[in-house]
């Protein structure tokens, strides 16, 4: 291919360059001709201009102060790890989430390291990554809590702040289910009712399972999380014995 | 060029990678209604970005260090951040992008006088957002879906339930009219 025929080839995909959207192996091939073409890397450079302008575009909305009160008290305990309430039984629990976390740190490295794998494995690290990261900063927070999974072959624990309504689960040893089937979690209420918490699948029965839930309300209003098998499709309320659960404080 | 007080809020983030609470907030001051306002462009849903923009400043807070000035803003650096944690929370919670169907051009423009930014800055975004607009919908929807909502040409193509060449098509020919406008705006204030 010519060096003319290459730059048409290219040019057409700048504009969703610089909007981040092409694939890996797109990205690569952009990459490669970009070196050498001073024509693409300014229409690039326009380009990567507009798309900065696109996120400064967005009309500003005023704040909640909430945001900012939430801030002040994580940081007020910058120096301190934040006190994190738990029972004796779980001395354990933090050596083996910061193993387990540095596995899968190590893992994510080793996964982003190979160029051959197809955009989608790309995309599952960035969220396994995020869910991460979404457990380290539950755990800045000062009123953190952490609970205990009840489980047969299940065991793990929830960090959660009863003020939110987003909570990480970290199970070791959920095993992978057939096609067509799901775990949901379920909130459970004074009432005992169930509210639906959402559904997913097991990552590594060898491994940690991380996974955020979320709740309609704070956490607080309810009195623990309980997770079932359904369809995939996810079912109006719990039709299986519980896999595992936890109480909250 | 960038015409943001770099030299300010540059330093304020190099304050912050040392510990500086106070610069802390000051950028907090500066950007929060930016990040909130993408956020919530992004998520549709409020608590969703009360979150969003509380896990982008705890990640001002832990990743300032990371901050290069010569790469650009830092309302840039802080408003990708932004629109990276609000595209991945709707991936975990498996939602369909919202588009905005309402043609909101004269929308409430919060203009933060204390960002530092510079009201020229403020006027070319301002003209941005417009010509967005004003793009036929069938691109503005396709530029939205890939950037705001971080999907990918064959994504899109199924979202909108077009052939992949027409995905392809309708972001290249909005984005060249964008960078037209945005290029033109320039020349208008030089």
């Amino acid at each position: 291919m010519t060096m003319t025929e290459k730059h048409q080839e290219i040019r057409p995909l700048l504009a969703m360059y610089a909007l981040g959207g092409l694939d890996a192996e797109e990205r690569s091939v952009v990459d490669g001709h970009l070196v050498d073409c001073k024509d693409c890397q300014r229409e690039l450079a326009r380009f990567s201009e507009v798309a900065d302008g696109l996120l400064q575009a967005v009309p500003p909305q005023a704040a909640p102060g909430t945001i900012r009160r939430h801030l002040e008290s994580a940081l007020s305990r910058r120096v301190k790890p934040a006190p994190v309430r738990r029972s004796p039984a779980l001395a354990w629990t933090r050596l083996a989430l910061g193993l387990g976390l540095a596995a899968l740190v190590g893992v994510n490295l080793l996964l982003a390291a190979n160029v051959s794998q197809l955009s989608q494995q790309v995309r599952d690290l960035a969220s396994q990554v995020d869910r991460n990261q979404t457990g380290l900063a539950l755990m800045t927070y000062p009123t953190v809590q952490v609970a205990e999974l009840q489980g047969q072959t299940v065991f793990g624990t929830l960090v959660y702040d009863p003020a939110r309504r987003v909570a990480v689960v970290y199970a070791w040893g959920l095993p992978h289910l057939p096609p067509g089937q799901a775990y949901q979690a379920w909130f459970r209420q004074d009432s005992q009712d169930r509210v639906n918490g959402g559904l997913f699948q097991a990552q590594d029965p060898d491994s940690f399972t991380v996974v955020v839930v979320e709740a309609p309300e704070a956490l607080a209003s309810y009195t623990g999380l309980g997770v079932t098998i359904e369809p995939a499709t996810g079912s109006p309320g719990p039709s299986s014995p519980t896999v595992f659960s936890a109480d909250f404080h | 060029m960038p015409t943001e007080p770099q030299a300010s809020t540059a330093e304020l983030v190099r304050r912050v990678a040392k510990g500086d609470r106070a610069a802390y907030f000051e950028l907090y001051q500066r950007f929060a209604d930016r990040v909130f306002g993408l956020a919530l462009h992004i998520t549709r849903h409020r608590a969703t970005a009360e979150e969003v923009a509380q896990e982008t400043f705890l990640k001002l807070w832990t990743a300032a260090d990371s901050f290069r000035p010569e790469q650009g803003r830092v309302s840039a650096w802080l408003l990708t951040i932004t629109r990276r944690t609000a595209i991945d929370r709707l991936r975990y919670e498996g939602r369909r992008p919202e588009l905005d169907e309402t043609l909101d051009i004269e929308a409430d423009w919060l203009i933060n006088l204390a960002s530092g930014v510079s009201q020229s800055d403020e006027a070319r975004w301002h003209s941005l957002y417009f010509a967005l607009q004003q793009l036929p919908a069938e691109q503005r929807h396709a530029i939205a879906l890939a950037y705001y909502f971080g999907l990918s040409h064959r994504e899109i193509a199924g979202y909108l339930d077009i052939p992949l060449g027409t995905a392809k098509t309708r972001i290249r020919l909005g984005m060249e009219k964008l960078r037209d406008a945005w290029l033109s705006d320039a020349s208008e204030q030089a």
